[in-house]
């Protein structure tokens, strides 16, 4: 068990490694700058000099790897530089866009389990039945229904037909309460948790089903223990293993989900602040919100693999 | 008993119907704990395109006594096990009777069969290792099991599982307890398995294949575990096997089942020494023997699943024996040279050529 943490652990510092490297990477890849965005907006000509020294100011002329080491160096102290367009330090701006972001993700999670887990379980218990085959379309209809399409018609039928739900916006915890906060971001939530809820469900239903062939699984009915028992106790402990694997890609797909959906809703959060730092060339932001989702998604990783060695003695012995 | 009821399960209108003795074994219906009468399972009935898997099933199982069901596989010997203890798929059509000490199972809810499973008819399949859940310790699987029939506390209960593995000769408990089942050999994966179908109080024991996925001498082992069991505790044991040598080992009575048919019955010893079914001869000839090393073993001819089951002899297709009256369906008939033994039978026109030539097959 140790060593098996330990090699994660390993695994897990290389990935955020070549995530930040290659986020890194992408300024010099990427036709344009700051440079140009910024002097682009003031109007008049732009002479050399003034782009020379911009770029000295912001540390531009050095090489790539210089370039690299002190942003690298700055990120290991907890400064992730500043934005190239606001001069914002993006530790604050970070700070701002990421309340919201994860608020909705922790919401389409919780969704995502509890809805999706459910509904996948409902299906393989009655996958004789018409509900279960009914349940298994609907799962089916919530993975092939374009996500943006369906964002903007649940706004525009929840929202703005029967204005059961604020149709956009945010409303913060400070300024507005708890309440009036979670309120606004009901529908968002749901939106963004749909695909990967419907995910889940098919997971965790072809996994329930598979296991509720297996030896073992007649043998509890054999014993004659109650559907309860062979279900929650019995069965769904080995069908949800493999399953589990599926969560960090779940929360990344949720992470990249909320780009759409905060755009939609008009949610200011770290989805907006990407769309906002690729369109004038902020690099710093946008490499500590791509480097920010890596590392959770690393860090997620690594649980999991703990979690499901915990519950699965035959990932334990493989691992 | 299951003789004469043979007859009514298999609706014949042969003239022999009516001379089918009544079983003997010096048995009473009385201490009949599992009576199986004319049962038949018919798969995909509800899909319109029934398959009848077994027809016409009469078995009686009583303490302290061991029935073998010898067959190859498709022979419908799983599903008369699963029959009995509710477990076929859905959509599966039982007809017949299945009595446990009087109470008919056949028809009776899901709710009220569990009364049953496991407590009192229990049931061990081939592949041990994999019948147990890999997440779990032995020990949490035993305690849901036990938790599932009893309300004891958690020392009761950890008292009884002990006593559980002991009676299966299990001796490092606590190991075991504490073991997820990768962790242990496929014999000891037997044994709990036998232990958590026994924990329960059961006195019926339906055992699928039980030592087919073991080495042999493993599987003796489990062979002498179960006699024992019988012995000790007078359990009452059904013993499906392909493999008569092993089913010779243990057995009292013998059913041969045939394409969904009991095809010959009897006392063991007297169905090995003068099979009197053709299908049986089959059988027992591709048994390899220490005599006829170097020899190719006899086969019997490939089976054409593809052929409908007619009106005949299901086993007419493969059979040396073969005459015109085969296309007619034959009754179970009373074997002549088992006057010793009236519940000797066998559905074969020729039955009595085949006990005057013992040898004859070929």
């Amino acid at each position: 068990m140790i060593r098996l943490v330990g090699r994660r652990l390993v695994t897990s510092v290389i990935t955020i490694l070549t995530t930040s490297i290659v986020v890194f990477a992408l300024r010099f890849v990427l036709p344009g700058g700051p440079v140009e965005d910024i002097l682009g907006q003031s109007s008049g000509v732009v002479t050399q000099v003034q782009v020379d020294a911009l770029k000295q100011r912001l540390g531009l002329d050095r090489s790539p790897v210089e370039q690299y080491w002190i942003w690298a160096k700055g990120v290991l102290h907890g400064d992730l530089g500043q934005s190239y367009y606001s001069s914002e330090p993006v530790t604050r701006i970070l700070g701002q866009a990421l309340v919201p972001s994860i608020e909705l993700i922790i919401g389409a999670l919780l969704v995502c389990v509890v809805i999706g887990g459910g509904l996948g379980m409902f299906a393989a218990i009655k996958r004789d039945k018409r509900s279960g085959r009914i349940v298994l379309a609907l799962t089916g209809l919530g993975l092939s229904i374009p996500d943006f399409w369906f964002a903007t018609i649940a706004a525009g039928v929840f929202g703005l037909s029967l204005g059961i739900f604020p149709a956009v916006g945010y409303n913060t915890i400070s300024a507005d309460g708890w309440a009036s906060n979670i309120y606004s971001i009901i529908l968002p939530v749901f939106v963004l948790s749909m695909v990967t809820a419907s995910f889940l469900a098919r997971h965790l239903y072809n996994s329930l089903v598979e296991t509720l062939d297996r030896p073992y699984v007649r043998t509890a009915w054999a014993t004659g223990l109650a559907p309860r028992t062979v279900y929650l106790r019995w069965a769904l402990r080995a069908a949800v293993a493999p399953v589990l694997t599926f969560i960090p890609l779940a929360v990344a797909a949720l992470i990249s989900g909320t780009v759409l959906v905060e755009n939609v809703f008009n949610i200011p959060g770290a989805g907006t602040q990407i769309v906002q730092s690729v369109l004038h060339q902020d690099y710093n932001v946008l490499q500590a919100v791509v480097l920010g989702s890596g590392v959770i998604v690393a860090v997620l990783n690594l649980g999991t693999d703990l979690i499901t060695a915990t519950i699965d003695p035959r990932v334990r012995a493989h691992g | 008993m299951g003789f004469g009821s043979a007859v009514r399960g298999s609706r014949s209108r042969a003239p022999h119907a009516a001379a089918a003795p009544d079983s003997g074994s010096g048995a009473a219906p009385g201490d009949e704990l599992l009576a199986v009468r004319g049962l038949e399972i018919e798969f995909g009935a509800d899909r319109g395109s029934g398959h009848q898997a077994v027809r016409g099933i009469d078995i009686a199982l009583r303490p302290g006594r061991v029935v073998g069901v010898a067959g190859e596989s498709g022979s419908g010997k799983s599903s008369l096990a699963l029959a009995v203890m509710g477990l076929l798929p859905p959509g599966t059509v039982v007809r017949g009777s299945i009595r446990y000490d009087g109470d008919e199972l056949v028809g009776l809810a899901e709710k009220q069969l569990r009364r049953y499973r496991g407590s009192k008819i229990a049931m061990v399949s081939q592949e041990s290792t994999a019948a147990l859940n890999p997440t779990l310790r032995i020990g949490q699987q035993m305690r849901l099991v036990l938790r599932a029939h009893f309300s004891a506390d958690r020392g009761q209960l950890a008292q009884r599982m002990v006593q559980a593995l002991r009676d299966v000769q299990l001796h490092d408990v606590d190991r075991v307890l504490h073991s997820y089942p990768s962790e242990l050999s496929g014999g000891m994966c037997q044994r709990v398995v036998i232990a958590m179908a026994l924990a329960c109080g059961s006195q019926v024991l339906l055992a699928d294949e039980p030592t087919t996925a073991l080495d042999v001498t493993v599987q003796g082992e489990i062979i002498r575990l179960l006699r024992g069991l019988v012995a000790q505790r007078g359990l009452a044991l059904l013993m499906i096997s392909h493999d008569l040598a092993v089913l010779n080992e243990i057995c009292d009575d013998l059913v041969v089942m045939y394409r969904g048919e009991v095809v010959e019955r009897g006392p063991i010893t007297e169905v090995l020494r003068a099979p009197a079914h053709p299908y049986t001869r089959g059988l027992l000839n591709s048994v390899p023997r220490m005599s006829n090393r170097g020899t190719d073993l006899p086969t019997l001819p490939m089976f054409d699943s593809a052929e409908a089951p007619g009106t005949g002899c299901r086993f007419a297709g493969r059979c040396a024996w073969r005459v015109d009256a085969c296309a007619e369906r034959q009754v179970l008939l009373p074997v002549p040279a088992g006057a010793v033994d009236p519940a000797r039978a066998a559905r074969c026109h020729r039955v009595d050529e085949l006990t005057e030539q013992p040898e004859g097959l070929r």
